[in-house]
């Protein structure tokens, strides 16, 4: 059995391959559809010097064939290396800014992720153990709320009232700039102060982690409410829910084994999810000024740096293969119908 | 006509989903009449500027007045053209382009259908909000190009329930039948198949409509959707993001509420309408 989940892994680990290739096929033939010269976008005008122009061109490996340039990305990119930036500061590796920026964006998503599940499956149980009644009512409501908040208002209206208006909690970026004793190791800056047993710090980046995991947690929360609370109110009418209350098992008891098996389609949902808190990532990012992935891509649009772009999507691809994966495999776990 | 004869019904019985498809369906026709008659109800002329800057809700200015004191109310009202036009324009390129192609590797299988499959689900599993920021910045800002860049994202969505039915409507007789009297394939599908995907695809849109009123809000915000002066709800709002942090809390809070409240319509109608059909496809 444990041989056939290595397997199962496995195989399922080899699908992310094909996404990644297919994604980076996309973005690269979009990417080259522009017309007009790329550096020469960057760089604005039209009288540098055309050697100067050559040997940006060749820097950036734009002067070879497309054929060419899509298989040497491609082999760089089996190699980790994901080019190096078309625009100001220019040939510098993109991996390099990745690697500043991602662990901003994972930070922000696994709060917003855990506050997204807790929030849903709350309001889930809610809804479910009060069928019918108005707090059902109530929590239907608040899941299509919730799912049609618009990511960058709401952070605003947070912004505004903790912010502007209580002044409880900063509204932008990651730490606060005054605390000069903190010193990033692997870019996830509570793992970072924490290592450092630097409380100042680790307390100055929850605070700022607060709002933008609660404008993505809740609006990403919807969905779950509603799966929850549909999931629990089947499995609450199933027979051996009546066997448990008919012997005599507490209520809090018997909800608790319902919920397990209501919680097996969730993780389903998980793995959809995620791609969606990835792209509200982007809007999120904006809005509080938080320099993760998605405030890159913007970044880097704004100086046409289309190397960075790719190499963002293939980081990103990556990420969402990575986390289907983990979540198939849960599931194949929870699930003992599921064949490997 | 069989839409409208299924609007009639949902208005008219008295069945679960009535409420939420009466609140939704308000919301979006009101939307609908603002854009059609926007030059009549338009105050003011939503691109001129004055004097007037951050002017609050008043009885001439009822939304106030932004940065370049331009009647917010105004914008708001032209600003639902856009959107709507954005969001018509792409779900109808989706829907052409992802309905053939799922009917054809349903249809088909074999190496098309492997293909079309695989491409269509690595696009569907990358986060939709990405992939259209990167398209809608190849193809510059424009409302007919951000329509191109989100009904490529919503493709997929369409094309993997087309395929799933045309799959399982395909072993069914009549199917068969039609295919052992010689009628031709594109005939099948078309004839036999397509008009019994067409109710699925009706759901589809309906739920997937609110996710793209929030993509396309969400392009405008980030700049990639139309270019000043255009009166336009997601451009809007970021432009009066700064000014929400001084107090000037009328330039962002309007367009936003727009947003969210269309997005909030179209997710109440698909929601009443899955309901009744209780297909059950989220």
């Amino acid at each position: 059995m444990a041989r056939g989940l290595g397997r199962y892994i496995l195989i399922r680990a080899l699908m992310i391959i094909p996404m990644i290739l297919i994604l980076y096929t996309i973005v690269f033939f979009f990417l080259r559809i522009l017309p007009g010269n790329p550096i020469l976008a960057v760089v604005g005008t039209k009288n540098i010097p055309p050697e100067q122009l050559k040997h940006l061109e060749h820097l950036a490996g734009l002067d070879k064939p497309l054929y060419v340039q899509y298989f040497d990305y491609l082999w760089k990119m089996l190699h980790g290396d994901l080019g190096v930036t078309l625009a100001s500061p220019m040939g510098k590796p993109v991996s390099s800014y990745i690697a500043l920026r991602l662990p901003a964006t994972i930070e922000l998503t696994i709060f917003a992720f855990t506050v997204s599940v807790l929030l849903g499956i709350a309001t889930g149980v809610l809804g479910a153990i009060r069928k019918g009644t108005k707090t059902d009512t109530a929590m239907r409501v608040y899941s299509i709320v919730a799912y049609t908040l618009f990511i960058p208002w709401f952070g605003m209206m947070l912004q505004y009232l903790f912010g502007v208006k209580l002044h409880w909690l900063p509204t932008s970026g990651r730490i606060d700039p005054s605390i000069t004793s903190f010193h990033p190791i692997t870019g996830l800056y509570i793992l970072d102060s924490i290592i450092q047993g630097n409380w100042t710090a680790l307390g100055s980046v929850l605070e700022h982690l607060i709002l933008p995991s609660l404008t993505l947690g809740i609006v990403l929360s919807g969905a779950y409410t509603r799966l929850v609370r549909n999931n629990l109110v089947d499995v609450l009418s199933q027979d051996f829910v009546r066997a448990y209350k008919a012997r005599g098992v507490p209520d809090r008891k018997v909800l608790l084994y319902a919920l397990k098996n209501a919680f097996i389609p969730v993780v389903t949902l998980m793995g959809l999810q995620f791609a969606i808190l990835l792209g509200g990532a982007v809007l999120t990012e904006t809005t509080f000024n938080w320099p993760g992935m998605g405030t890159f891509i913007m970044d880097r649009i704004s100086y046409r740096d289309y190397n960075s772009i790719q190499g963002a999507v293939i980081v990103f691809a990556f990420f969402v293969g990575v986390i289907s994966l983990i979540v198939d495999v849960i599931y194949a776990l929870l699930d003992p119908r599921v064949e490997y | 006509m069989m839409v409208i004869e299924g609007f009639v019904k949902l208005l008219r019985e008295r069945k679960p989903g009535r409420g939420l498809f009466i609140f939704g369906f308000s919301i979006v026709l009101i939307v609908i009449l603002m854009a059609i008659f926007a030059p009549w109800i338009a105050p003011h002329n939503p691109t001129e500027i004055s004097a007037d800057v951050f002017q609050p809700p008043s009885w001439k200015h009822p939304m106030g007045t932004n940065n370049l004191g331009q009647d917010v109310f105004s914008r708001i009202i032209w600003g639902s053209r856009v959107i709507l036009y954005v969001v018509a324009v792409a779900t109808t390129l989706s829907i052409v382009i992802g309905v053939p192609l799922g009917l054809l590797s349903g249809y088909r299988g074999g190496k098309i259908d492997r293909v079309l499959s695989m491409v269509m689900d690595s696009i569907y599993s990358f986060p939709s909000l990405i992939l259209a920021i990167v398209i809608a910045v190849v193809l510059g800002p424009s409302p007919i190009n951000t329509a191109v860049a989100i009904s490529f994202v919503y493709v997929p969505t369409y094309f993997r329930m087309v395929r799933g039915q045309t799959l399982s409507l395909k072993g069914q007789l009549f199917v068969e039948a039609a295919r052992a009297l010689g009628v031709k394939d594109w005939e099948t599908m078309k004839k036999y198949i397509l008009p019994n995907v067409l109710p699925t695809v009706l759901v589809v849109f309906t739920l997937s409509v609110a996710d793209a009123i929030l993509t396309e809000a969400g392009l405008s915000f980030l700049g990639l959707s139309v270019t000043p002066p255009t009166p336009d709800w997601g451009y809007d709002l970021r432009v009066g993001q700064p000014f929400l942090l001084d107090g000037y809390w009328w330039l962002a809070f309007f367009p936003g509420v727009m947003i969210m409240l269309l997005a909030m319509g179209f997710a109440m109608i698909g929601e009443a309408i899955n309901e009744r059909l209780s297909l059950g496809t989220r």
